[in-house]
């Protein structure tokens, strides 16, 4: 399910082949049927990437779906799925600093206010993403929801170690987002709306301040 | 602060009606079931904080009039106090900080699940807490929101956690492991395990660490940050605590009905 701690997974289970030194750069929290690591794994083919799914049938279904692609084509060596819950075991599996992007396309909206505390995006998580993220990483966020994506900026916006970002031209992921997921797939055959929003992992600016004062 | 060897006389017993103070949300009220009983306590300079099972959090000074009382989001867990700050966790896995008056109150921290136990450094620069799902969790206070690391290694929810030394940690499991941590190399310098069942009580009187497996009481010494057993008792009831001091050993234990 998880390891003890990030120093003990043998990642070459995951990946055919995984190096001595190499280390998972992408994690997609939420991967579903894993549509966005398809589509991200031949556009990075240097970089590990991961996708964490808590339903044990959806995460089968990514497993068997990447091994029959890699049957086809080696290319996608570098993508796998882990079945595990996301918002408890992060830490267990990265080590500060590790990741260079992190995608939530899509998230669960948990209406009702009593489940607002299960969204993917709380203050509280928001210090672990900080966390597994490099200085410079990048978090990529879709929903269909207007209610849920700006909760999501809100709530990112507000967060001293985060800050909304432009990508650039050159940003490959930020285009595929809303085209390469079946949710956003299904989402753009019921001619429904996406709302996207990117964030960027910055210094602590309590440290800047009490550097500067 | 959060010092636990000064000189207090601390009351125990039933608190009585505590008001609500003006302007709480509605909703946050006390909880009224049964007698109310103090949970933990903590003091620094002249603020000794209290943390109650019926959520009510309440600060006192040393000759013990009331300074300030708010009643907590969710039922508190542990109770620290530095010199300007009262800071707890409660079992949502959230930690708030307040003012010595219980004032302005501000979110600290989440855990997912709840958290356990809690301390701050003496030099105050960090806040550590512990979870149900074996996670501590070194965290710059009083920026929480910026998470220096993890320590894992516990197998099950970590039920204490005490500092033998500003640098060392000790955390208590209930994969019924002992483990010891250097804080500035966040590596594991030791691992205790018991062959007596659970970790029931845990002290620690410099430099005398003193563990209890329900009647197993065991006696560590620790020195160049390494802990050595010395004794070893078994006691014929249940040691429900540990207190030592000086050369003094306490038990406080359950006498069976006869």
């Amino acid at each position: 399910d998880y390891p003890v701690s990030p120093g003990v997974i043998d990642w070459s289970n995951l990946y055919p082949r995984f190096q001595q030194g190499d280390e998972v750069k992408f994690c997609d929290v939420g991967c579903g049927y894993g549509g966005l690591l398809v589509t991200l794994s031949p556009m990075f083919p240097e970089k590990y990437m991961v996708g964490f799914e808590i339903r044990v049938k959806v995460s089968d279904y990514v497993n068997d779906r990447f091994l029959a692609l890699r049957q086809e084509d080696e290319v996608f060596h570098n993508a796998g799925v882990i079945r595990t819950n996301a918002m408890k075991y992060l830490p267990n599996f990265f080590r500060k600093g590790q990741l260079e992007k992190m995608f939530i396309l899509y998230p669960d909206p948990h209406f009702k206010k009593c489940k607002h505390k299960w969204r993917i995006v709380s203050e509280g998580l928001l210090a672990e993403y900080a966390y597994v993220l490099q200085v410079g990483g990048l978090v990529y966020t879709v929903s269909d929801v207007k209610e849920v994506h700006d909760w999501m900026v809100d709530h990112f916006t507000n967060f001293p170690l985060f800050e909304r970002h432009d990508p650039s031209e050159a940003d490959k992921a930020a285009q595929v987002l809303i085209g390469s997921t079946e949710e956003g797939k299904k989402v753009l055959r019921n001619q429904g709306q996406s709302w996207t929003a990117i964030f960027r992992r910055v210094d602590d600016p309590h440290i800047l301040n009490s550097q500067a004062s | 602060c959060s010092d636990t060897q000064t000189k207090f006389l601390v009351k125990c017993g039933n608190i009585p009606d505590i008001p609500v103070p003006e302007g709480e949300e509605k909703g946050k009220q006390p909880r009224a079931e049964g007698p109310a009983y103090i949970t933990g306590v903590a003091t620094c300079g002249d603020c000794v904080a209290v943390i109650s099972n019926n959520k009510v959090v309440e600060t006192f000074d040393r000759v013990f009039q009331r300074q300030g009382s708010a009643v907590a989001v969710k039922r508190p867990t542990s109770v620290q106090v530095t010199s300007k700050n009262v800071v707890i966790s409660d079992k949502s896995g959230d930690a708030y900080s307040y003012d010595l008056v219980l004032s302005n109150r501000k979110y600290l921290l989440g855990h997912v699940s709840v958290v356990m136990d809690m301390v701050l450094t003496p030099d105050q620069k960090f806040l550590i807490t512990c979870d149900r799902d074996e996670k501590i969790r070194v965290s710059q206070f009083p920026n929480c929101y910026n998470i220096e690391s993890y320590l894992l290694g516990h197998e099950e929810y970590v039920l204490q956690i005490l500092l033998l030394s500003p640098n060392i940690l000790l955390s208590v499991g209930g994969d019924q492991k002992l483990l010891l941590w250097d804080l500035s190399s966040q590596t594991l310098l030791q691992t205790l395990s018991s062959s007596h069942g659970d970790y029931t009580s845990v002290t620690f009187s410099s430099p005398y660490l003193l563990t209890c497996n329900t009647r197993h009481v065991t006696v560590y010494k620790l020195s160049d940050n390494t802990l050595t057993q010395v004794s070893e008792h078994v006691s014929d009831h249940d040691v429900l605590n540990l207190a030592a001091s000086d050369s003094r050993v306490m038990m406080l234990t359950r006498e069976p009905k006869l």
